[in-house]
């Protein structure tokens, strides 16, 4: 029966079907190659309770506040006027609609079967909001998963800026995050994964767009003890734009996973994505990066480029990306490189006389800008830039 | 005089291969001396031995700023002890501006000589100052070091470093090549400005051309490795008359 017809509890249960038989994937799942998870089925993952100290807000503007993957309304700002929040129970066809996108075998459907609540985030069509919406994950507890299930509906025509800050504490953070953008609606949306160094974050956001919609999504991967930051995005109408940028930034024995599949199944679509990463120590890196084009989608354009600077000779990097066209008329290029700091750059900022801790981190810092270039809203490129100037990275 | 910069019987392999053989070269306070040579005499070579550059090791003999021994320094020490490289082939530094990179490089000299650093807004207005005296646009100064820049521009923003930290010892590698007659003429002029009394330059060519703008004290022709003659600027003109073959012969 296709999920669309389906009613929540149904889908669920689906979804733990689904999961108790593929289980957490191993390295011989194709998609999870260079980030197996088998070693998270030696224990069982209870949910994560709410009750963790409030946090301050790192970003102006209204927040909403999902401490172990629960949404806290009591913590949580109102919402400013355009935007409507209701439970995903209520919502049969939103929840259809996530279950719809997410692979059978994909660890995620443990977040679709045990998430106690999700939540859909409507944006009216016509909408236009310049204020930055925050949504800030927190808490989180040792041996215990946060699952989190938000859909965020963008109405015809509106206009929104999202910020997605994780910031647990401890335990296994799973938030599936749907991005649904009707006929030309407009998203500026950022992630910035700052777990602790005790959580491990497995966070799908599933996306389509329809006709004339634009989003230009930016992901900063930096905390975590193992993170894998996974973006499947549709192109489903004519004329839409998106890019899915990110940089990631690897130190001590961290694992970081950024993996996109990008669909063009519409004529006329264009598609930019520049992943960069920065890999210290022992550090491990993943870049898997998809792009297909379905045979009616002609003229597009579909541009991927992922650098890797590597720190240290014990990090590790594992790009892929794949290409699979089936139409004829199309423009696209995929590029890889990984490589270390240039000798010939650092003697000439040493011969200037500038120690080669500091030219080292102007390199980086260089390095850095290319990818936080990407950001096109001004108030997020003005957060993560902060962001990583405080870290110091380098 | 006091000797500024002595080499001693340097000599020096880059990888398994020794290229200088015992070089001996004393430049004063207030001299600027020429060193000229056919390709593969080992000219860069010294530049970057001089420099401190990762690879080129020094086998035998000692460099001396101001009677302290550079040897054991790295590129970044001797930089801020005063000696400066004008690069034959400044590397393009994407992402980092020239504005950025300068503040950088003046504060670290700075801070090694005790001063504060730099305020900001005048900082601006003596780098515009500066630039301007060498053609450098504003526009040049908002973009990424060497980025874009042209081979006329690469080596008038080396002039511009050189005026901005102020080096007591400039080495200016091969700073002649890849200019037309116009840029020549600025970057020489921009180099002239700045000999004075106590900066020491050691000018490195392949051709007499830059040295009729640059007018040198003393003029040491390398050849195998190893300063095969001495002169004065007429030794230039020799050069550029007969070539290197006669002048090796002579040796």
């Amino acid at each position: 029966m296709p999920a669309l017809m389906m009613q929540p509890e149904a889908i669920r249960e689906q979804a733990r079907t689904a999961f108790a038989e593929a289980g957490w994937p191993s390295r011989r799942s194709e998609a999870f190659r260079f980030t197996p998870l088998d070693s998270l089925a030696a224990q069982e993952w209870p949910l994560s309770t709410p009750g963790s100290q409030p946090e301050p807000a790192l970003l102006d503007g209204p927040r909403l506040v999902f401490d172990g993957g629960q949404l806290v309304q009591a913590a949580s700002d109102a919402l400013p006027p355009g935007w409507q929040l209701k439970p995903l129970q209520e919502d049969p066809v939103g929840l259809a609609w996530l279950a719809a996108r997410i692979p059978a075998d994909h660890p995620a459907q443990l977040a679709l079967a045990s998430a106690p609540a999700g939540w859909v985030l409507e944006l009216a069509a016509g909408a236009s909001l310049e204020t930055c919406l925050n949504l800030d994950f927190i808490g989180g507890q040792p041996d215990r998963a946060a699952p989190s299930l938000l859909l965020v509906r963008a109405g015809a025509g509106s206009r929104a800026v999202l910020a997605e800050q994780h910031r647990s504490k401890a335990g296994l953070a799973q938030p599936v995050i749907g991005l649904d953008l009707a006929v030309g609606a407009c998203l500026d949306h950022a992630k910035y994964q700052q777990e602790s160094a005790a959580t491990r974050h497995l966070g799908l956001s599933v996306a389509e767009l329809a006709e004339n919609c634009d989003l230009a999504s930016f992901v900063l991967s930096s905390g975590a003890a193992l993170a894998r930051c996974e973006t499947q995005l549709t192109l489903g109408g004519p004329n839409a734009f998106a890019r899915l940028s990110a940089l990631y930034l690897g130190k001590g024995s961290q694992h970081h996973d950024i993996t996109t599949r990008l669909a063009h199944h519409a004529p006329d679509c264009r598609s930019e994505q520049l992943i960069k990463g920065v890999l210290d120590d022992a550090a491990k890196g993943v870049f898997q990066g998809q792009i297909q084009v379905a045979q009616n989608a002609q003229r597009t354009d579909g541009q991927q480029m992922s650098r890797v600077l590597m720190l240290s000779r014990e990090a590790e990097s594992n790009t892929k990306p794949e290409l699979e066209i089936f139409a004829d008329d199309v423009a696209c290029s995929h590029g890889a490189t990984i490589g270390e700091l240039e000798a010939d750059q650092l003697f000439y900022l040493m011969a200037r006389g500038i120690p080669k801790e500091a030219a080292r981190s102007l390199l980086v810092t260089a390095f850095i800008q290319e990818a936080l270039a990407q950001i096109r809203n001004p108030q997020l490129a003005g957060w993560l830039a902060g962001v990583v100037d405080s870290r110091g990275q380098g | 005089m006091a000797a500024l910069l002595e080499i001693r019987d340097l000599q020096a392999r880059v990888g398994e291969t020794d290229i200088l053989h015992g070089i001996n070269l004393t430049v004063g306070a207030g001299e600027v001396h020429a060193i000229m040579g056919p390709n593969g005499s080992g000219k860069s070579t010294l530049s970057y031995v001089l420099a401190g550059r990762d690879g080129y090791e020094i086998t035998g003999g000692d460099i001396l700023l101001n009677g302290v021994s550079l040897q054991e320094m790295e590129a970044d020490e001797r930089a801020r002890a005063g000696l400066f490289l004008a690069m034959q082939y400044p590397v393009e530094l994407p992402g980092v501006t020239v504005m950025s990179f300068l503040r950088a490089a003046v504060n670290a000299r700075r801070r090694a000589q005790g001063e504060a650093e730099v305020d900001q807004l005048g900082f601006v207005k003596l780098v515009r100052a500066a630039a301007g005296d060498l053609g450098i646009s504003d526009e040049m100064l908002k973009r990424s070091v060497n980025t874009g820049f042209s081979g006329g521009e690469k080596k008038r923003f080396e002039i511009l470093q050189m005026a901005l930290l102020q080096p007591s010892m400039a080495v200016l590698d091969e700073t002649d090549s890849g200019l037309d007659v116009d840029a020549l003429k600025i970057v020489s002029d921009g180099v002239n400005k700045l000999r004075e009394r106590k900066r020491g330059m050691l000018v490195i060519t392949h051709y007499q051309r830059l040295l009729s703008h640059i007018v040198p004290d003393r003029v040491h022709i390398l050849s195998g490795g190893k300063i095969v003659r001495s002169g004065d600027k007429e030794l230039a003109l020799e050069v550029e008359e007969n070539g290197y073959a006669g002048i090796d012969d002579a040796a």
